[in-house]
């Protein structure tokens, strides 16, 4: 009976000299977990070993049971899991119908019939059965990127890996696309990877955030707030020993880090905690 | 109740399945009329038989057959010569075998054929042979690559692996050159050995750049494979246009090579399965 988890263990992937994912270890359960972290945190390094595109220089994993680190365990993994890579590409003169049968034919969904009934089932899930027959060079966006959900879902792989999906939509796609994740999410393994705290907020159980190759928080989305709790006021103007402040529609300066004594002290967000837990930071400092 | 006025004589379920099926006729079809007309309980049964479950078989055949993709003219003649649907359509999807690119390949042909028949001997001979092996060279680096395959990082963690989809696609380039250029070299003034020593090469040169795809980009490994074999064209040539490749030890030596690059890829074939670090800068340049 395969476990329905993905469990990471010490990963750790170099490019040449720059260590891209540092002992990186994580437990992985049904609902969504979203993988947050500044640009260049190993987040589609790690995102990528996942998705057997790319081998770990050490370190294992458990997904589902299956090692994909084996030759065979590959091919068994590469048949439980979804990937929605970051910068999806098609073939320009399919249209959306044609590209998600393409993607049956690569899982080797062999029988025709069936393959068209998966293709159908998953343009219907995302929303597109209106459009499967046009080209997908036409497509919005937004449409394009659920054409690359379907893609993923091809199958019904129990793993699915969205790097970046909500990347490029507008926030009305953006709702849109959180429900279908969301409800993707009941019954299967989601890894999604975003530098959005509010898709985070909205829509994950889990949240892991990656920072310079290594596993700076994991827990829920309750704890990454209260964090901050404590080290959120507001001013009336920005306060000089805060870590970050910024203006806010009210007109008063939302302050995160240290509090002067009497400060009045806010209910700490998503990204509050976010925020602070990257402060001081060696590897963001790099980065900026 | 309606029912009780025209109870007497309900025609039979067979009579109004006739009825429904429009097979009825004159007096009849008539009585039938009449009754229906006025009895609920019929039309309701009339409604029951009316098979709404064929009805929206119906539909949804004629659905189906507007979604079925509509082959092109290259994946239909791959069918034609015995391939399964599936392969072909993974073949047909080759970036290389785009008409633009197959038009430029017969370009070169033509010009390589002018050469042969119109230059002086002393390179006619060694034009063709030069040119003629690169083609499917380039077209096996045109067929796999990150920063030409739009769908390469999907490609690559699907079921069916990368190894068996770059075989199918540069040799399915290979072959449709090789139909090309043997139109092209009946054209040819020499005949004999000279006019068919481009095909042993032609299967060497194009093993030996999917060998080297495992550590080099497919572009630079073709770039790598054609050098080399320009090379060697004129390393192995005399000034009066003969060369030793154009012999029967020449041609025994190229295929000694075909055996060696081919066994090579052989064994090197679980490297292809995944991304390697030189896909990487690739990847990177390829994002927007």
């Amino acid at each position: 009976m395969p476990s329905a988890t993905v469990a990471v263990t010490g990963l750790i992937r170099r490019y040449g000299r720059h260590i891209a994912l540092d002992q990186v270890s994580l437990g992985l359960t049904k609902g969504v977990t979203g993988l947050l972290g500044p640009n260049g945190a190993g987040k589609t390094t790690l995102l990528r070993i996942l998705a057997t595109a790319l081998s770990p220089d050490q370190g294992t994993i458990d997904m589902l049971g299956i090692d994909p680190l084996t030759a065979k365990g590959r091919l068994e993994a590469r048949r439980v899991l979804g990937y929605l890579p970051q910068h999806p590409g098609f073939h320009p003169g399919f249209t959306a119908f044609e590209f998600i049968d393409y993607v049956g034919i690569l899982r080797r969904i062999t029988n025709r019939a069936q393959r068209h009934d998966e293709t159908r089932r998953v343009l219907d899930a995302v929303g597109l059965s209106d459009v499967r027959g046009k080209k997908i060079k036409t497509l919005s966006g937004g449409m394009r990127q659920r054409v690359a959900l379907a893609a993923a879902i091809v199958g019904d792989p129990q793993f699915l890996i969205l790097d970046e999906p909500t990347v490029g939509l507008d926030p009305n796609q953006r709702l849109r696309f959180r429900e279908l994740i969301a409800e993707l999410g009941e019954d299967h393994v989601v890894l999604l990877s975003t530098h959005q705290t509010e898709d985070v907020g909205a829509l994950c159980q889990h949240v892991v955030v990656l920072a310079g190759g290594t596993v700076r928080f994991d827990g829920t989305p309750a704890d990454l707030s209260a964090y901050a709790a404590g080290r959120v006021w507001h001013s009336a103007q920005k306060d000089p020993n805060a870590v970050a402040g910024w203006r806010t529609g009210q007109g008063t300066v939302h302050n995160i880090g240290s509090p002067p004594p009497g400060a009045t002290l806010l209910e700490p967000t998503l990204e509050d905690g976010y925020l602070l837990l990257l402060d001081g930071d060696p590897a963001l400092k790099e980065v900026a | 109740m309606t029912t009780q006025q025209v109870s007497v004589d309900h025609p039979s379920r067979g009579t109004l399945r006739a009825y429904a099926g429009t097979e009825l006729a004159g007096a009849r079809l008539e009585s039938v009329d009449h009754h229906v007309a006025e009895c609920r309980e019929c039309i309701v049964t009339l409604a029951e038989l009316t098979d709404t479950a064929e009805l929206a078989r119906g539909w949804a055949r004629l659905d189906r057959s507007l979604d079925e993709p509509r082959p092109g003219r290259f994946e239909r003649l791959l069918r034609l010569l015995g391939l399964h649907e599936d392969l072909a359509r993974i073949a047909a999807t080759t970036p290389a075998l785009h008409a633009s690119w197959l038009g430029t390949a017969a370009f070169i042909m033509v010009g390589a054929l002018l050469i042969t028949r119109y230059a002086p001997a002393d390179v006619a001979g060694l034009a063709f042979l030069t040119t003629f092996p690169v083609l499917p060279v380039v077209g096996a680096a045109l067929s796999f690559g990150p920063s030409l395959d739009p769908t390469y990082e999907l490609t690559l963690v699907s079921p069916i692996g990368r190894f068996p989809i770059i075989l199918l696609r540069t040799l399915s380039v290979l072959i449709t050159l090789i139909g090309i250029a043997g139109l092209g070299s009946l054209a040819m003034p020499q005949q004999g050995l000279a006019a068919v020593a481009w095909m042993a090469p032609s299967l060497a040169l194009t093993l030996v750049t999917i060998a080297l795809t495992v550590k080099l980009e497919p572009r630079v490994a073709g770039a790598c494979t054609a050098a080399a074999w320009a090379v060697c064209v004129i390393a192995t040539s005399n000034s009066d246009g003969t060369s030793v490749l154009l012999t029967v030890e020449g041609q025994l030596a190229v295929a000694g090579l075909v055996v060696v690059a081919g066994a090579a890829v052989v064994r090197l074939r679980r490297y292809f399965d995944l991304l390697t670090p030189i896909d990487f800068p690739s990847l990177a340049r390829a994002t927007p």
